[in-house]
Formats: structure tokens, C-alpha cells, sequence
């Protein structure tokens, strides 16, 4: 049998993943998640012991490059692509103390 | 738009020969999409006629000055919209990055550029490629252009339906568990997904980087082999790519199969493929055995584990891929957060649509302590024996035959009702992606209704070359490749009240184009 997957660890496993998820969110995650995992139990039927994990299918070697400095985005370029950013940084919501300010932090 | 039976190739010989100007095929590129887009919906983004013209001119005069060259030099390409191209807006079909610009080129982009081939627009998808319907994308449907109350397949659905149109004659497209191969199948187009590490991954935003391939999209079997010469370069921004010499893919297409080993494996004709496509495959194999080859059926074992499998590791990467939005350096960021947290959950929660959410979750959750091992390290190890069961079908078949899908296309809005049963019709595709190996879907018949079915043939890694002689040989033979869509018959029909009542009639699609 699959693990039971609770209203609790639905919770925990949004938090971990950085989700919000309403009460009706939490019982359709809760519904899904049990059946995808009931359909994976069919792996239980499987022998694999022995057998190494795959963590990709092709290249076996490991690739080393030189330490060369090449050509990226300038910093404008990137900065461009934040939703906001200050004085050549990242801007954020303020991350020590609580409250509804912004402030600049450098990411 | 194109000429009846005309290829790309020939096309752009045609443009290397002075018969036609680089702008003319943009014009009228831009006109065939114009025409046909508000019914296809295929893409999210089209270019600024006057930036296209200016790309246009700037090819021609590579052209003309001799330093432009190539199979496919100076035609326009549709690009999927997970593939980042400097300057134009890469969406992946989702709220959280609808605005983004990518400040750089994907090394494909990159490529298509060297080659001389503009990029038209950007093309529809599932959101950030999960799903196999083109529905789960933010922005809009897009419809099957052989039946508009179909879908086109996903998640490259927008590049296989522009393709099928007709508003292009090439397009780029990402498969990670089929998302080539299927929607080529529901579209009567040709779709390759190379050995993993042929294309450079670099600037395709991420799914699942252990089964991620960029493939190339067309509407016949050597306009594919041409467009995947210009993508299969070595990259070392992709740790995972390879260097390889064996690109030279064109000239493999030649229609000479004699001796060619086929195997054709049982459960891909039985474990829940409609009737019509399983006959649509065995008549592929009898015209592969008049054409030389040597086709037997045989049992590849473990087939059914490949499904699980996929789905356990491919939300656990996509899980871990996608952490990286969280609002700060690119795309969405919700407004007004109290604190950083805050921001991150409100960001992610609304620039996520209910698939991506789900698979972030499921992946999430077989990562986590206590999990890991049953459930994502045991997929890995499945992983392994589905690949030596390939292996082991390989020491005795030079290719294998299956079904690219199990069905036609499903009806728009019914596919995405059940998560579980649209993940378990992947079932055709999902094995050669855990694998890495390399296949090829081509259309091979109609069922009933008219609707395109599509076959596949697998390969060992590597073997592109072999895959692409059998693809062609048959196409020559059977011609499916070249039929288009039949324009929809305007129908005008009286309704019981006298009302004028609108239905477009269709005949079955049979013609050639």
C-alpha cells in the first residue's frame, strides 16, 4: 500500500515548496497526490536490488572546461529582467525585521 | 502559402538560386500566420514585420555576397516558446514569466541565426511543458488544424500546429516525456527528439534536464534531417552535450532499407491503443517489409514501469528546476508582501498555473526526507532496467515500431479532466526519453474521422542517421507526410426556426498539398 498522504503533509509539502494552497487546493493536492503515488506502487512489483540509479542517460565522464572568463549579459541587461531592482540591485522586501517596507539587498 | 509538395530544402535553394528574395518568404510567412492564426492559435508571439524585414535583408546579403550557405539558409522558423531568444519575449506559456526578455540566446537560437533562418515568432505550449494538450498554457487554446475541436497534442503543440498549417515550414520544438513526437502525431507532421546531448540545452528553460532534447518540427522527414544539422553543434555552456561528427543527417535520407532489422513491441499495440492506430501501425510494418525490411513482433519487457517511473523523476526535476522562480531576478513577483517568505508563496502561487503546482508538489514531496529512496530512487533504478531492456531489443533490431501515441487526437477540454489518465497516455513516448535515445514521429494514416496517426521509430543512442533512412523511405513510399489539412468547408444550415446556423463541414483529409 502507498503512503497515506495526509492534509498535514499536503501542508508541509507546500511549505517546502513555496506554495500557498487554499482548503480546496489542499483536498484536490491531497486527492491527486494519492493517486498519482497509488499508480507508482507499481514499481514495488519490480526488482531492482542491485541495480544503480540512473541520473542521466548518456554521457558517462565527467566534462571539465577550462576556468575562462567569457562574453554574458551586461549587469544592466540583467538587472532589466527583475521586477525591481535599485542603485544596480536587486530590491526586495525587507527579510529581518517584519514589516511592509522594501529594501535593498544584495542577492 | 508554399508551393504544393515544395520542401524547405528546395525552398531555400530557391533562394540561393535568385528565384525568390528572403524578405519575399518572410512576407509571405507573415500573411499565411495572419490568415490562418485566429483559427490555429498556435502562437503566443509573432516578430515586428520591420525587425523580420531588417533580419531579412541582412540574410540576403550573406546570400548574396556568398557567405551564407546551407540546406536551410533564409527560411523562417517558428521557435517554442520555452527555447530563449535575445530580444523576444520567451514565455513558457506561463503567468510568471509573461513578461520576460531574455537577455540572451539559447545556443539553438544561436544556431538558427548562423544558419540564416529568422525567427518568426514564438509558439504555444504547455505551461512550462507539462502536459501533453497545449491547454495548461496561461494564454490561450490552440486547435488541432485538422479539426478545430481538437487538440494539437502538447507540450510543443503550438510548433506542430504552426507547422501543419502551414503558416511555417519549420519549427523548434522541446520533448522531455513526448512533447515532439505526440503533438507531431495528432498534427501530420514529422518530429525528431535526438539521443539526449545532441542538441545544446543551454537558454531552453528547464523541465527535466535528465530527458530535456530540443527537436526540430516539419512537414516531411528531410526537412527535419536538415534542421537538426543546424542544431546538433557541441556546446560546453550544456555540460551534457556531446560532441559528435555523425551530423551530416540529410544525406542519410536516402529511401534504401534492405535488410533494415525492425521490432515491434506488443504493448504498444495492445496496452490501451485504440484499435485504428494499432491497424494504422501494422500496416507501416507491412509496407517496411515490401520496402526490404524485416519486421517481427516481440515482448520488450517492463514497458509498463516506464509511466511511474517518468512522472516520479521528471516533477522531482521539475521541482528543483523551478525553485529558481521565486521573484526576485526575472518574471512575476506578486505585490504588496509583508515579508520575503510571503513574497515567495504569493509569487509562486499565483505565477503557477494547476499543473505546473501539481507536478512541483508531487516532486517535492519524493524528494523530501523519508521518500527519497522509495519513491525517487526507485524510479532511478527502473530507469536503468527500462534502458537495458532497449539495450537488450538492440542487439537484434536495427529500429523499433511503435505508435507515437495510443490514440488521435482527443477532444479539446476532455484530456485534462484527470491528470492521472493524460500522464498514462504518454505511455508511447516517455520510455525513449528515460532512455536518451532518439526516435522519430511521421505520419502513417487517417482513423475514421480523419485524423492523422502518427508511428514512431526508436533507435540506439546515436543511430539518428539509421532512423531518418527508414523515416524517409517509408514517407517516399506512402506519401502521408506531404498531406495537409483540408481548409474547413463553410457549411450554411437553416435551423428548425429559420435561424442561420453556422457548422463547418469537412471532408475526410486526403489531399495532397
Amino acid at each position: 500500500m502507498s503512503e497515506k498522504i495526509t492534509r498535514e503533509m499536503i501542508c508541509q509539502i507546500s511549505e517546502l515548496a513555496r506554495l500557498r494552497l487554499n482548503s480546496e487546493e489542499i483536498l484536490q493536492a491531497q486527492h491527486d497526490m494519492q493517486q498519482m503515488l497509488d499508480y507508482a506502487e507499481l514499481l514495488e512489483q519490480l526488482n531492482t536490488d542491485g541495480t544503480e540509479p540512473m541520473v542521466q542517460p548518456v554521457c558517462y565522464e565527467n566534462i571539465f572546461r577550462s576556468d575562462a572568463v567569457s562574453e554574458c549579459g551586461t549587469k544592466g541587461e540583467i538587472l532589466s529582467c527583475a521586477p525591481r531592482a535599485q542603485s544596480g540591485q536587486y530590491l526586495v522586501p525587507i527579510t529581518v525585521e517584519n514589516g511592509g517596507n522594501e529594501n535593498v539587498s544584495e542577492e | 502559402m508554399y508551393p504544393k509538395n515544395e520542401t524547405a530544402v528546395e525552398m531555400s535553394r530557391k533562394l540561393q538560386a535568385k528565384e525568390v528574395s528572403v524578405r519575399e518568404i518572410i512576407q509571405e510567412t507573415l500573411q499565411s500566420i495572419r490568415r490562418k492564426e485566429q483559427k490555429t492559435g498556435a502562437f503566443l508571439t509573432v516578430c515586428a514585420e520591420d525587425l523580420l524585414f531588417a533580419q531579412a535583408d541582412r540574410i540576403q546579403q550573406r546570400l548574396n555576397d556568398g557567405t551564407l550557405s546551407g540546406l536551410l539558409a533564409g527560411i523562417p522558423v517558428a521557435v517554442k516558446d520555452n527555447i530563449c531568444t535575445r530580444g523576444i519575449r520567451t514565455t513558457c506559456a506561463s503567468r510568471m514569466l509573461e513578461n520576460f526578455i531574455p537577455p540572451y540566446n539559447s545556443k539553438a537560437a544561436e544556431l538558427l541565426e548562423k544558419a540564416g533562418m529568422p525567427i518568426i515568432g514564438k509558439t504555444n505550449m504547455d505551461e512550462f511543458a507539462m502536459g501533453n494538450t497545449t491547454e495548461t498554457s496561461a494564454f490561450q487554446q490552440t486547435r488541432n488544424p485538422w479539426n478545430d475541436g481538437r487538440v494539437p497534442g502538447g507540450s510543443s503543440g503550438g510548433s506542430c500546429a504552426a507547422v501543419a498549417a502551414g503558416e511555417v515550414m519549420a519549427a523548434l520544438g522541446s520533448d522531455t516525456g513526448g512533447s515532439i513526437r505526440q503533438p507531431a502525431a495528432f498534427c501530420g507532421v514529422v518530429g525528431i527528439k535526438p539521443t539526449y546531448g545532441t542538441v545544446s540545452r543551454h537558454g531552453l528553460i528547464a523541465y527535466a534536464s535528465s530527458m530535456d532534447q530540443i527537436g526540430p518540427i516539419a512537414r516531411n522527414v528531410s526537412d527535419c534531417a536538415a534542421l537538426l544539422e543546424v542544431l546538433a553543434e557541441y556546446d560546453p555552456m550544456d555540460a551534457t552535450c556531446i560532441r559528435r561528427k555523425d551530423t551530416d543527417f540529410f544525406s542519410s535520407c536516402i529511401p534504401e532499407i534492405t535488410g533494415l532489422k525492425i521490432g515491434l513491441p506488443k504493448a504498444y499495440l495492445t496496452d490501451g491503443t485504440d484499435s485504428e492506430v494499432a491497424q494504422a501501425i501494422l500496416d507501416a510494418a507491412s509496407v517496411f517489409e515490401t520496402l526490404g525490411a524485416e519486421v517481427k513482433l516481440f515482448d520488450l519487457p517492463l514497458t509498463e514501469y516506464a509511466v511511474p517511473a517518468y512522472y516520479l523523476l521528471a516533477c522531482a526535476e521539475a521541482s528543483s528546476n523551478l525553485e529558481r522562480f521565486d521573484g526576485i531576478r526575472y518574471g512575476y513577483r506578486s505585490k504588496d508582501n509583508a515579508d520575503l517568505q510571503d513574497m515567495y508563496m504569493e509569487t509562486r502561487s499565483e505565477g503557477f498555473g494547476p499543473e505546473v503546482r501539481r507536478r512541483i508538489l508531487l516532486g517535492t514531496f519524493v524528494l523530501s526526507a523519508g521518500y527519497y529512496e522509495e519513491y525517487y530512487q526507485k524510479a532511478q533504478k527502473a530507469r536503468t532496467l527500462i534502458s537495458q531492456s532497449f539495450q537488450k531489443a538492440f542487439e537484434t533490431y536495427d529500429l523499433l515500431l511503435t505508435p507515437a501515441a495510443p490514440v488521435t487526437a482527443p477532444a479539446a477540454g476532455t484530456a485534462c479532466l484527470d491528470p492521472l489518465r493524460a500522464y498514462m497516455s504518454d505511455l508511447c513516448t516517455v520510455p525513449v526519453n528515460l532512455a536518451g535515445l532518439p526516435a522519430v514521429s511521421l505520419p502513417c494514416g487517417f482513423d475514421s474521422t480523419g485524423l492523422p496517426v502518427g508511428m514512431q521509430l526508436i533507435g540506439k543512442h546515436f543511430s539518428e542517421k539509421t532512423i531518418l533512412r527508414a523515416a524517409y523511405t517509408y514517407e517516399q513510399a506512402s506519401g502521408f507526410s506531404c498531406r495537409a489539412p483540408q481548409p474547413p468547408t463553410e457549411e450554411i444550415h437553416m435551423t428548425e426556426n429559420g435561424e442561420k446556423a453556422e457548422i463547418y463541414g469537412r471532408r475526410k483529409n486526403e489531399s495532397a498539398v
